[in-house]
């Protein structure tokens, strides 16, 4: 077994200096030394910071390493370098309802066939599915589970390892959920407190009716705006009718705020001004909306969906990014970092080259990153002539996904699609 | 003219920048010849023509003539250099890049002909062949000049080991706990040498992040390489350990030590890993977004099922972790072995590899919150969000899947399938 990859890594003060590592010019030093840098401005979809968190500590930090570290390796061609929101799409829905709602009965309304139904209750007291009596829309009752397939009592859930102790759960008949609305009562609710809570989820896979979110970008920093876009999706014909909607926004630590959200036809948009943060490095906050529609039919649909985003503290900024070609054809990549709260920071490219037909693509990754106290420093990639050799490309070169990274409070602080070319 | 040839037969070899040199007798005009993996080249030349411009230690005088050449590791390999098949008394004198001596020998290969042994850290080092006393031996012996052939062999053999990597939890003994050894034995067999094994036990419970998880296994991972002289390491995970794993291969300035055992790892086998999470995680986590009402739900969960969550691990593919879609890839290979189905009747005998998995609740999981295409804990999306992958039905004995326990157990072949990445 050999490999062929080509990585680098230097750490002070010892440094592995690899093959591909060192000289040994991608293209002959005048040439490179005569490329035109030029030097690109964030631009829209960018992430900055403008205003620094200065004087932070580092009691939370998961990473106060003190030594310098470098790495490069080589890319595969055929990489692609986007930044994409992840987009949820929920099938199903949440509710917590207490014993004493349980008892008189809850509406569950139902969209496909075979929904399934998980019963989660507070306390691990498991709620036998054979207990509970079901009525459709059109007033059929069924009892002891006679309503139902697939019965997993709390045992065979458990054994699953993937469900809170306590949970149930089955699916519901198609000629039962066909009816759209279903009402389960559970007959041994006296054996509870009346305000014993109970969480009841149905998923409805095969659904032709969900609700997605995402944020409208993948990162923030704090005392930026967030934003939401809701939408529901039918991949049949059909229309939906009205609907509403119930939106949270909930800190890392718990803190939950409603959200208002401004609809339209189908969908909707949502602002949240995140003006602290909080929890522990690394943990996310989310946004979480409960949408009930009505189709054109009259059917009713209930849907749950969440999603997560990250939010940094301003703790550095890149002030400029600039560009250089070093004598033996290396790549010099410099930022200058303005530092609010000391801590360890990463800065990291991706360097783009040209193919002999022409083409620029992904060449080589390079990072680094120290320890920085407070104030104006410069952090200075150094791309070997060597490594862009190895990945078979030459000049002209682009710079591009340019981040600054806190990796002691896990932030990421700067994002940029391109920042420098070589031409 | 220096005579150079590389023994071609040696295909997993190969010997490159053997361009004539006209006098490569120093360390700034030495030839270059590049190991790769395990084996032998050699080289023929002669001293003729060179200069007396260095000596070994051992040699008796500084008067004979030698050879220099240069060699690259790109990883730890155990170097043997020996002059078998040279013509006259001759010693070697192996130097580092600074040229300072790190082994010299005259007759250690018996018939005045020379060999030195060493364990080297990768970097780049000099060989020069010299003779013990005058040009190429001892004068009064030979008027060798330009025929004062000498063979130069190089066997280079590269120490491969393999790791495993467990999934979430904490096991106190991942290799009973987690892994059975029969999987591990089977694996480690098929190394050169099947002691060069190591079974990690980190606490998965948290964040990937965490330095009891990260920080632990890469500290185990080093002491590992360090103790046998890895120079190949094959790292085998399964679950949430492939998160791990690419934490550390994403983020390898964050530590010297993720550095470190980053330039070792070859190749990662992922065995159903949750890269893109599991809505599993999300079930687990919720409830609400109203945590005082659900805290008995999230109160069951670990910062590792609430990182698993699936709009969760699409923030930390975007923002952490290399090798999704739209990133940039990791430095090693990373491939994820994937599991698309789950076979649960109690009436079929394949069911019971790795335990019987409960059957009831199970297909209650696939139906309802699974894709068709799951392992019974995780969608095969989420499976194949990072690197390259296979599908297991590829590979194992009769077509049967893997389900999410028995991906990690030698169970239909796996193991077998896994030796041909540590042979």
């Amino acid at each position: 077994m050999s490999s062929t990859r080509t990585l680098c890594f230097a750490v002070a003060p010892l440094a592995l200096a690899l093959a591909g590592c060192q000289g040994s010019s991608s293209a002959p030093p005048s040439e490179q030394q005569a490329l035109k840098v030029e030097v690109l401005a964030p631009a829209p979809g960018d992430l900055t910071v403008s205003d620094l968190a200065r004087g932070l500590g580092l009691e939370k930090a998961v990473n106060v390493e003190k030594a310098p570290v470098d790495a490069a390796w080589l890319l595969p061609r055929e990489t692609t370098i986007a930044n994409v929101p992840h987009r949820e799409s929920a099938r199903g829905y949440r509710m917590v309802v207490s014993a004493r709602e349980l008892a008189l009965g809850v509406t569950v309304p139902v969209l496909v066939d075979k929904p399934a139904v998980r019963i989660s209750p507070e306390g691990a007291v498991a709620i036998d599915p054979k207990a509970l009596s079901i009525e459709d829309a059109v007033g059929h009752k069924f009892e002891l589970g006679t309503g139902m397939e697939k019965i997993a009592d709390a045992k065979a859930m458990k054994a699953t390892g993937a469900f809170t102790p306590g949970t149930t759960g089955f699916m519901l008949r198609p000629e039962i959920a066909r009816t759209n609305r279903v009402v389960f009562r559970y007959a041994d609710a006296a054996k509870l407190a009346p305000t014993h809570k109970i969480m009841i989820e149905v998923m409805e896979p095969g659904t032709d009716t969900t609700l997605a979110l995402a944020a409208v970008d993948t990162t923030f920093v704090v005392g930026n705006k967030v934003g939401f876009d809701l939408a529901w999706e039918r991949t049949t014909a059909g229309s939906l009718g009205s609907f509403e909607t119930s939106a949270w926004l909930k800190s890392p630590s718990g803190k939950v705020t409603p959200l208002t959200l401004a609809t339209n036809a189908a969908s909707a948009h949502g602002d949240a001004l995140v003006d602290a943060a909080d929890g522990r490095p690394g943990e996310l906050w989310e946004v979480e909306v409960d949408g009930v529609a009505k189709l054109d039919d009259g059917r009713t649909v209930k849907r749950t969906v969440k999603t997560a985003f990250s939010v940094a503290q301003p703790t550095a900024r890149v002030a400029q990014t600039t560009g250089g070609v070093g004598s033996g054809g290396d790549i010099n990549v410099s930022f200058d970092v303005e530092v609010g709260s000391a801590g360890r920071y990463d800065v990291g490219v991706v360097v783009f080259g040209t193919t002999d037909d022409g083409k620029l693509v992904p060449a080589v990754a390079s990072h680094s990153a120290k320890m920085l106290e407070p104030g104006k420093h410069s952090q200075t990639l150094v791309i070997k002539s060597g490594l862009l050799k190895e990945a078979g490309v030459h000049a002209p070169f682009e710079v591009r996904d340019v981040r600054l990274t806190d990796q002691s409070r896990l932030g990421l602080l700067h994002r940029q699609a391109r920042a420098l070319s070589f031409r | 003219m220096n005579r150079v040839a590389a023994l071609s037969a040696l295909a997993a070899l190969s010997i490159v920048g053997f361009a004539p040199t006209a006098n490569a007798d120093t360390a700034s005009q030495a030839v270059t010849i590049y190991p790769q993996g395990s084996g032998t080249i050699s080289v023929w030349g002669d001293t003729g023509g060179a200069s007396a411009s260095n000596s070994g230690s051992c040699a008796r005088s500084s008067k004979s003539r030698e050879r220099v050449y240069t060699f690259t590791l790109d990883r730890t390999a155990t170097v043997t250099l020996d002059t078998v098949g040279s013509s006259y008394d001759t010693v070697l004198h192996l130097r580092n890049s600074g040229w300072g001596e790190i082994g010299c020998d005259d007759d250690g290969a018996g018939d005045k002909k020379s060999r030195i042994v060493r364990t080297l850290q990768p970097g780049t080092y000099y060989v020069a062949v010299d003779g013990y006393d005058y040009d190429c031996g001892f004068l009064w012996l030979s008027t060798c000049g330009n025929n004062g052939a000498f063979r130069l062999n190089v066997t280079t053999k590269v120490v491969r080991g393999v790791a495993f990597v467990h999934g979430t939890g904490a096991p106190a003994d991942a290799l009973a706990d987690y892994w059975k050894p029969e999987i591990v034995n089977t694996v480690a067999g098929c190394l050169p040498d099947p002691s060069k094994r190591v079974v990690v036990t980190a606490d998965f419970n948290q964040y990937m992040w965490a330095d009891s998880a990260a920080g632990s296994t890469a500290r185990q991972l080093k002491a590992f390489i360090d103790a046998n002289n890895i120079g190949e390491l094959v790292v085998i995970t399964h679950s949430n350990g492939g998160n791990v794993l690419r934490w550390i291969l994403s983020n390898p300035t964050a530590s010297p030590d993720f550095a470190y055992v980053a330039s070792k790892i070859t190749k990662v086998e992922a065995l159903a890993p949750s890269s893109g999470g599991t809505p599993l995680a999300d079930a687990v986590m919720n409830g609400t977004v109203l945590e005082e009402a659900m805290g008995w739900v999230a109160g069951f969960a670990n910062d590792a099922v609430r990182m698993q969550q699936i709009s969760w691990m699409a923030n930390y593919n975007a923002n952490n972790l290399y090798g999704t879609i739209d990133r940039p890839a990791l430095s090693v290979p990373f491939r994820a072995t994937v599991g698309t189905d789950v076979e649960s009747s109690p009436f079929d005998g394949d069911s019971y590899c790795g335990g019987y998995f409960e059957q009831a609740g199970l297909e209650l999981i696939q139906n309802g919150w699974l894709d068709a295409c799951s392992d019974g804990f995780l969608n095969c999306t989420s499976q194949r969000a990072a690197g390259t992958y296979v599908n297991d039905k590829s590979f194992t004995a009769g077509g049967e899947p893997l389900s999410h326990n028995q991906s990690r157990r030698e169970c239909f072949g796996l193991g077998n399938y896994l030796c041909g990445s540590v042979r």
